[in-house]
């Protein structure tokens, strides 16, 4: 099993004008922990506007800071927002090139296609189209990647032939994801042979289904990047506590804090009826989720012993990869953070170091190359 | 943590009718109901304005606004228009009324004493047919709000979910009460309008209807269904 941390960069109110200052190098200072302990990989999301939630509206540039300042970590884009009125196809491939360069081929590239109406309703959106127009650009992407002349004439995007460069170092590319919520998606996934970012902070017994799902279609999926990405990524939150009681205190109350930061986020299946989101009166859905406050199975919160016998629900569900906020809203001390990624890595890792000497790396899936060398 | 409302809850005390004139007991089912739903987004400055405390606003603010015709009723024939706050409760995604309006005297007199709104009494246009839908609400001193919907799109209704409904209520002891309508219509037709308008006819800047202008509309729906204007009860 792999582990890894993600951000959000939520930055809870009253705000002062080092809030989001605070956020950013705090995040840069624990991955650079990180890298040295030994996790494996560092996502961070695209958002808009949705402010407390999430200040990370330029995860390449965010990204590219973490790359100058690690070594070894993978820096995952989780994920560039995939519709053409957010993000050009062309400048997603050119921006996700150049942190492959910056990182020395160590860019993991999400895709994803947002699901709140703050997002899509500033850009102009139409919500009903998201999902055809995510499956056009990530089959343009890796193209521009690859191909010295690109030309799209596509529904939701048109390029007359141009050589998009830089051209990324990973050969063929970098692996590519897609943020999964939903079952369609994940057999979305499977069907495109792209990797599984489970988004939706659920427990292993959320996931089995879906990742069922997903390892059996994809065994014969039409992939539409070099290679198939055959990889599930789980999220959740990381508190390795000094006892359980801390534990809870602490890193329990982080999650809490994602439910009601989340819960004012106005997601598009309420208030936008559209085939493309599900429709919900959303009090059913949150009220499921908030069960968060039980510290459920599968949530890495709490003593060490506790976080080994939580990550073993995620590898019995066939999860390899396991990302986790490790701080959201900023309400633990830095100093906690970091001790926390210390007793993790001192203790719980070892307990799946043969776990992770033997997963996948990237591009080591059914038909990838193997993974580039380091340039110099 | 998100802005909560800054409303007092005197705001929404209301001067209860002297004369009560009855009504049927609730619950009744309203058969045969057109209705049109709007989501549109407002200023979070007018929204937090009139919410109370116990909510918080959502990013960005919006509101619903609901009105209903209701040919065949145990109160009779009736009109109603809401607009409510979209906005948060523990959590919990919620709709709180700012101000409703009904056509029927019956209708007042329950919504007063059962559920805290309707509230106030007024004149509702209502057309619609299978292409397009529009709704006029008044009130004494003329038009307030207007919403048209061009262009009707049918979907399958189970593409709809509304939720509940909070308002405060006048006690008979002149406090306020809170309280929550739940979920009151069952879809039988629905269609949505991509090209939806509120316009306000007549300026009338000081009532919520257009303190809490429309700056961009979100979506819009017309259903035909059953409805059941039913007692309010407390949230949660």
């Amino acid at each position: 099993m792999k582990f890894g941390i993600f951000y959000e960069h939520s930055v809870q109110k009253p705000w002062s004008r080092e809030s989001e200052l605070r956020a950013y190098h705090q995040a840069l200072e624990q991955i650079e922990l990180a890298d040295e302990l030994g996790f494996d990989q560092v996502w961070e999301v695209e958002h808009h506007f949705l402010e407390e939630y999430s200040h990370s509206s330029a995860p390449e540039v965010f990204l590219a800071a973490a790359a100058a300042r690690t070594k070894r970590i993978r820096i995952g884009q989780g994920i560039a927002v995939s519709l053409p009125q957010m993000n050009h196809p062309a400048r997603i491939a050119e921006r996700a090139a150049a942190l492959d360069l910056i990182s020395n081929g160590r860019l993991e590239f999400g895709t994803g296609r947002s699901a709140t109406w703050t997002e899509v309703g500033a850009f102009g959106i139409d919500p009903d189209n998201t999902k055809e127009m995510w499956d056009e650009v990530i089959r343009a992407i890796p193209r521009m990647w690859t191909e010295d002349e690109f030309e799209w004439n596509g529904k939701y995007f048109k390029m007359p032939p141009r050589n998009v460069v830089p051209k990324p170092i990973q050969d063929p590319h970098p692996p590519m994801w897609v943020a999964v919520s939903s079952p369609e998606t994940a057999v979305q996934a499977a069907e495109r042979g792209i990797g599984m970012l489970g988004v939706t902070l659920g427990t292993p017994a959320d996931y089995k289904r879906l990742v069922s799902d997903y390892r059996r279609i994809i065994k014969h999926c039409d992939p539409v990047g070099k290679f198939v990405n055959n990889q599930v990524n789980a999220a959740s939150w990381l508190y390795c506590g000094e006892d359980e009681n801390e534990a809870r205190a602490v890193g329990g109350a982080a999650a809490f804090n994602f439910f009601r930061t989340a819960a004012h986020l106005v997601g598009l299946g309420g208030i936008y009826p559209s085939h493309a989101y599900t429709a919900q009166a959303n009090a059913t859905a949150l009220l499921s989720q908030a069960e968060i406050f039980s510290l459920r199975e599968g949530f890495p919160v709490g003593t060490p012993e506790q976080i080994v016998q939580n990550l073993r629900y995620w590898e019995e569900v066939g999860v390899e990869r396991v990302v986790c906020m490790i701080n959201f809203d900023q309400q633990i001390p830095q100093k906690k953070v970091l001790a926390s990624l210390e007793r993790f890595a001192k203790y719980v890792m070892p307990e799946f170091a043969e776990d992770r000497s033997a997963a996948s790396t990237p591009g080591s899936s059914k038909s990838g190359p193997e993974a580039p060398p380091m340039p110099a | 943590m998100p802005d909560e409302g800054r409303a007092r809850h005197q705001d929404y005390l209301i001067e209860l009718p002297k004369d009560r004139r009855g009504y049927p007991p609730l619950p009744w089912v309203c058969a045969k109901v057109r209705l049109i739903n709007v989501y549109f987004e407002v200023l979070k400055g007018p929204l937090l304005d009139r919410l109370p405390p116990e909510f918080c606003r959502t990013s960005p603010a919006y509101c619903r606004l609901i009105i209903a015709e209701h040919p065949e009723t145990p109160a009779g024939a009736f009109r109603d228009a809401t607009i409510a706050l979209g906005c948060r409760m523990n959590m919990m995604p919620a709709a709180f009324v700012a101000a409703s309006i009904t056509d029927n005297d019956k209708v007042l007199e329950a919504g007063i004493f059962e559920r805290g709104f309707p509230n106030a009494f007024g004149r509702i246009e209502f057309d619609a047919d299978g292409s397009g839908a529009r709704a006029l609400v008044s009130d004494a001193q003329g038009p307030l709000i207007e919403v048209v919907l061009p262009t009707l799109q049918t979907i399958e209704p189970s593409r709809l979910a509304y939720d509940h409904v909070d308002a405060l209520k006048t006690t008979m002891e002149g406090k306020t009460e809170l309280l929550a309508t739940k979920p009151d219509l069952k879809i039988e037709h629905a269609a949505i309008c991509k090209n939806a308008r509120v316009e306000y006819p007549a300026e009338r800047p000081d009532t919520p209807w257009q303190a809490l202008r429309c700056r961009n509309v979100v979506s819009a729906q017309f259903v035909r269904g059953t409805r059941t204007f039913d007692a309010a009860r407390p949230p949660g």
